[in-house]
């Protein structure tokens, strides 16, 4: 990157719950994206139950943008077990669907490396699931290892100027705030959270928390933005990642 | 059933119930009166969701302040130096 770049502008938004009786509600905005943004990203839960027909209604909501779409599944978009369905309509419509994995944005120069994961919950520092007892227990603190092992190794493997982390599930529990604290280990994991330290990422989109509170931080220092749609209550937000917000040398 | 029983199904027919599939609806009782809270992404949304509780629960009085969310144009953009 080099001195003066212009920022690098993200929007993003999570937790749409598309179908048919939300079609074109986004359209008008997200049509003029070129306007304010690079890239949009999709935070998760971007169908009400991960159908083929929902996940058609975020194609066209979503699909043929300006800009590039980079998306993550959410946990809605598992309860039909048809995630590979899903998924496959997204990328026919040009949506990029990250699972563990990442990719590099060029946009003046700059690239924006976005790695990206579903994750999934367990909770937080001190107050956690361990994988121990029952074996249900253990598949589910496993699914969450698992995840952010897979963020971690995504954002080692971008080759890129800054770093972005996308999930649908929480980092932090800053950004949790407003939800009942009892749901908490369902809203989130501080693996995700060491996973995004550890990947020196500048900021980490994230959604899943309705009730949430916008704004966080890992405690490495990195940046956790909340944007379920109703925590943003607009199309979607807006960032602009200045060079000096860039990743210092390669990991 | 016991007002703490009835709370926790309607919790999870919002989520399980293919209708509605809502995991942020809030439900307070006070007295014969229930209160709906939450955002939902479309008027027939929230319709449904007062429907539903209005057939659960037909002696009481439901007050749906369910809101649909906006999808206005983004405010200011964020600096993140």
């Amino acid at each position: 990157m080099t001195a003066g770049t212009a920022p690098t502008r993200i929007a993003a938004v999570g937790d749409v719950h598309m179908d048919q009786d939300v079609l074109g509600r986004f359209r008008p905005a997200v049509e003029t994206l070129q306007d304010c943004a690079d890239a949009l990203l999709l935070a998760g839960d971007l169908t009400r139950h991960g159908t083929r027909d929902e996940a058609e209604c975020v194609a066209r909501e979503f699909g043929d943008l300006p800009v590039p779409v980079v998306a993550v599944l959410g946990n809605h978009d598992h309860h039909s077990d048809a995630a590979d369905i899903v998924t496959k309509v997204l990328v026919d419509a040009g949506i990029i669907v990250l699972e563990g994995d990442g990719i590099v944005l060029q946009h003046h120069g700059v690239r924006v490396g976005v790695a990206g994961v579903k994750g999934f919950g367990g909770g937080f520092a001190g107050r956690c699931a361990s994988a121990f007892g029952e074996r249900v227990m253990k598949d589910f603190v496993r699914h969450a290892e698992e995840a952010a092992g897979s963020l971690t190794a995504a954002l080692g493997s971008l080759e890129c100027d800054t770093r972005v982390a996308l999930t649908h599930y929480a980092p932090v529990p800053e950004t949790l705030a407003g939800e009942p604290l009892e749901i908490y280990p369902f809203l989130g994991s501080y693996l995700l959270g060491e996973a995004i330290d550890a990947g020196r990422a500048t900021i980490a989109f994230h959604g899943h928390a309705h009730r949430g509170s916008e704004r966080g931080m890992t405690p490495g220092g990195v940046r956790v933005r909340n944007v379920a749609h109703p925590v943003i209550r607009q199309a979607f937000s807006v960032f602009h990642l200045s060079e000096d917000s860039a990743t210092p040398g390669p990991l | 059933m016991p007002d703490n029983y009835a709370d926790a199904r309607l919790h999870r027919l919002f989520a399980e119930e293919s209708d509605i599939a809502e995991l942020g609806i809030d439900v307070d009782r006070h007295g014969d009166h229930i209160v709906l809270r939450g955002l939902v992404e479309s008027e027939h949304r929230r319709t449904q969701i007062g429907r539903r509780v209005a057939e659960e629960f037909p002696d009481l009085v439901v007050h749906n302040e369910i809101a649909v969310i906006g999808v206005g144009p983004p405010a200011e953009p964020e600096a993140i130096s």
